[in-house]
This record gives C-alpha cells, structure tokens and sequence, in this order.
C-alpha cells in the first residue's frame, strides 16, 4: 500500500506525512510496544 | 456560611469545611442546587439533576459524620458528570437519542470510587453526542453555553462539566478525554483538568469512543482538587483489564514540593505555530511566574509531531466506527449530520492503516520522552493558541469545513492523547474579551504528581483560578 485512500479524516499532504512516519516502525512492532514504553518512561 | 461563601469554596476547600463542621453537608447541596436552577437556563449544562436522591444523600452524609463516620476526602461535596458514566439501572444518554432512555447495565468504577470517597452525585451534565465533539454544540440536548460569554464555545466534548464548574453550579466533574475532550472545556471555562496517563484511571462503565485513545479525569476549580479527584480514582481495577496496576502516588502529600531546580521545557515548534498575539502574550506571562517560582526553564526540540495528530485522528475515527457500527447500521437517522459523518470518515479508514498507526504509538512516545524529558521534567505549552470562538462560527455540522474545524480546535491536545501522557491544563489569564485561556503541562507516563505540584505553585501564585463569572 502507497496511498491512503481520499476519505479519511486527514489531508493528502498529511497522508504523506504519516505514511513517511510509518516507516520508522520497525517490523517487530506491535500496538502493545507502546505499553512497554510508557512502563520504561515512567519517573 | 452564607450559599454566597459556601460555593466560592474548592471541592478540598468545601471537604475541609464539612470535617471541621463550618457547614452541613444539606447545605452544601442546597446552595448547587439552587446554584444549577439559577443557571440552567442561561447555559443549558444539566441535563438532569436528581434534586430529592441528593438532598436525601446529603442528609445521610451528615448523620454519618454526626456519628464520626467519614467516608473520605471527599465527604459530602456535590458533584455532577458527564453524562458518560454509567449508575446501574439509570440511563445514561452519552448525549446522544440513540442512549438517552437505556437503563447502564453498571455502575462506572469511577463513580464507585467516587461514592467511597464521600462525593455525593447530583446530577449529569451536557456533552457532546457520544464524546465525538470539541465545541459544546449538542443537537439532541442543545448547545451548551460558556459562562464568561454564552455566545462563545464551552469546548468539548465535556462542555456541560466545564460549565457547570465554572459557574459554580457544580464543586467538580468528571470529564473524558480522547482528543482534547477535558483540557478544552478547562481551557475555555477557567477551570484546572487533569487528562490522566492512558490507563491510569478504569475506564469501566465509560462510555467507549475510542479505547485506544480514552481517559477518565476531572476538571475541577483549582489544581488541588484535580489532585484529590485523582487520587480518589486513579488505580487497578479487575473490571477494566486495560488498567494499569502502576502505583498510585498520594498525590495531596507530594503537592506542595517547591518548583526551585524542576526544568520546564519550553517547545516552539508545533505548539506555536498560528499562535494569536494576545494567547502568546498570557502564555509567555504564565512561563515567567513559574520561573519566578525558581523552575529553570530550557528549551526543547521536538520531533515532527504533524504525523502523529495524524495518526490519533485515524486510531479514534477506526475506532469510534466499530464501536457504532451496528447503530450506523440500523439507526444512522439518530446521530446529527456531524457525528454520522465522522463515523462514515472512520468506515473508510484501511485496516492497515489503523494497525500502522497504532504500531506507531511506541517508537513515537520513545522519540518525544528522548528529546522532551532528556532535558525537562516537564513541557509548557500552550492548551490552545487561539481565541475562543463563538457558537455561531463552529456550528459546521457534517458539512464541508467539519476536519479542518475540529482540527483546529484540537491541534495542540491530539499528541498528548497519542502518546498517552499526562496532561494538565491550568488557567493562564484572561483576554481583553473577558475569555479564559490556559498553558498545558505534559509530563512523563504516571508523572501526575509532577504537573499538580507544578500548577499548584502555579495557583498559589496567581487569582485566576478564583475569578468567577458574572451570570
């Protein structure tokens, strides 16, 4: 997938931009990373 | 006390009070009550108040501490909320006709907590259809109104709870907030709100609109009371297994740390971007009482936050979809033409795009703590960067300018939501319309204790907090 189709809730210019993000992600990522970093950024 | 002096109290104030037996609890509740009749009309922020059910609580709070029984920090303050948490057996609308005669199937864990800390509920407030708004507009219940200006927003989706509060009608609400739903109704009312760490309060009995993204926290007078609300709330609970078992610090006992050496950051980028000169001005004047307080103030170069407003925009437009799928499905005549149209944007988000944004929460709460925290323990940026606007100028509905309006008016609070931080607004001042405005501090995952030390200081030196509207 190259595009996010047209009907969603941000321009095509910040589809770009998100798409671009996306590829920091690394492949092993899961939504549940996050948890795990919230735990280690915590104080 | 006169009703006068009774409701000029905090909700810590207030509870303070009713221990040391300056006042009764019936009083308390007869003065907001009588409060909530007088303003009802003019900002439209109930949408019930169950008059005889409180006065009936009140009194029973009293025989309890007639007879040394305190329930807790909260013994007999009278609260209203946001029409979102569920009482067993009583309909709670969410602002919507879809669930306004629907008996909730529980009762919220956070209203349970708050029952044990002695707060005695007395009503729900207006909101936003199902949670999915920021200005205040409501075309089931109607529009609800800003005490400083009723021609001006509330902000939402809370809208009712920051009115309520506001004016006096109500000593503290809960609010929720996934994509600005707690700071801006704060920001635009006058009032402190805490929009917690992600997970840190149950969200059980909440009404869901995006559980990825959803919070549960109050807003409330002064920083203090937030403080306490939390306190009361914040915590594991068996009913919601998405809440965290992180320790909950007594936030009361850690609140009056001196900010001397705490490094605020200041971040330009992002959160300055369009800023009007007058909000800039209030923004700027509010970083230099926390520097008089001794607070070392660095500046901090954040990542590109564009992608990740994004991002949330995609998590909350997939999710509220799903959790209205089968409504839009057999009962799309019952939203507004704004809410039904969000839901149809949310259809059209691709799977996969949903999951790559999700994915994207770690590796960008990892870059912000790196180039935020490394050097600050806490941000101060600006809650919004605009005037408050009118009724009239945001009632977009679902037509053409609905993304770029909501937009707008969320801009600054989406990250916090994305990355799952804790989010305290604090009132900064007044424009020269006689509107609020208000600085939003972000701190680390679970770092509640840092902000509410930060904006209590930040109170102790300032009156905004204790300004009320004319009404």
């Amino acid at each position: 997938m190259t595009t996010i189709p047209p009907a969603t809730p941000i321009t095509p210019e910040a589809a770009a931009a998100l798409i671009a993000a996306f590829a920091a992600v690394p492949f092993e990522t899961e939504p549940a990373t996050y948890l795990k970093v919230a735990e280690e950024e915590a104080p | 006390m006169t009703p006068e002096s009774i409701l000029e109290l905090s909700s810590a104030g207030l509870a303070r009070a009713i221990r040391a037996k300056k006042l009764t609890c019936v009083a308390a509740m007869e003065a907001v009550l009588a409060r909530a009749d007088s303003v009802q009309k003019a900002l439209n922020c109930f949408i019930r108040i169950d008059r005889d059910e409180a006065l009936a609580a009140a009194r029973l709070a009293d025989a309890e501490l007639a007879r040394g029984a305190l329930r807790g920090p909260l013994h007999g303050v009278p609260m209203a909320h946001k029409d979102m948490y569920y009482r067993e057996g009583v309909p709670s609308s969410c602002g919507s006709k879809i669930k306004r005669d629907v008996p909730a199937p529980s009762t919220a864990t956070a209203l349970k907590r708050l029952d044990a800390a002695g707060a005695l509920q007395f009503g729900v407030l207006n909101m936003a259809e199902f949670a999915y708004g920021p200005t205040g507009h409501n075309y089931h219940f109607g529009h609800c109104r800003n005490p400083w200006n009723p021609q001006h927003i509330t902000g939402g989706s809370s809208s009712g709870s920051g009115a309520a509060v506001a004016a006096r009608a109500s000593f503290a609400a809960l609010g929720s907030d996934t994509g600005g739903s707690i700071r801006g109704p704060a920001a635009f009312c006058g009032l402190a709100g805490i929009k917690p760490t992600w997970s840190r309060v149950s969200r059980h009995g909440a009404m869901p609109l995006s559980f990825s993204l959803d919070t549960v926290g109050p807003l409330a007078r002064t920083v203090e009371d937030c403080a306490l609300i939390l306190g009361a709330i914040a915590g594991a609970d068996p009913l919601d297994p998405t809440a965290s078992t992180h320790p909950v610090p007594d936030y009361i006992a850690r609140l009056s740390r001196p900010l001397k050496d705490v490094r605020i950051g200041v971040a330009k980028r992002y959160f300055h971007d369009g800023m009007d000169t007058e909000i800039g001005s209030l923004v700027q004047a509010s970083l230099e009482v926390y520097a008089k307080l001794g607070a070392r103030i660095v500046e901090v170069e954040l990542p590109d936050m564009e992608p990740w407003t994004s991002a949330s925009l995609m998590i909350v437009s997939a999710e509220a979809a799903a959790a209205h799928a089968n409504w839009m499905r057999t009962r799309p005549q019952d939203y507004s033409d704004q809410v039904r149209a969000r839901l149809e944007i949310g259809l059209a988000v691709p799977a996969a795009t949903y999951i790559e944004s999700l994915r994207l929460r770690g590796v960008a709460l990892q870059a912000f703590s790196k180039a935020a925290f490394g050097k600050a323990d806490l941000l101060h940026v600006p809650t919004v960067a605009f005037q408050t606007p009118t009724i009239a100028e945001t009632d977009v509905g679902g037509g053409a300018g609905l993304m770029k309006t909501l937009g707008t008016l969320t801009r600054l609070m989406r990250p916090g939501n994305f990355l799952g931080l804790p989010c305290l607004s604090v009132p900064a001042g007044f424009t020269k319309k006689g509107l609020p405005t208000a600085v939003q501090l972000i701190g680390r995952p679970f770092d509640e204790a840092t902000l509410f030390a930060a904006g209590h200081a930040y109170q102790q030196a300032t009156d905004w907090h204790t300004r009320a509207p004319r009404l």
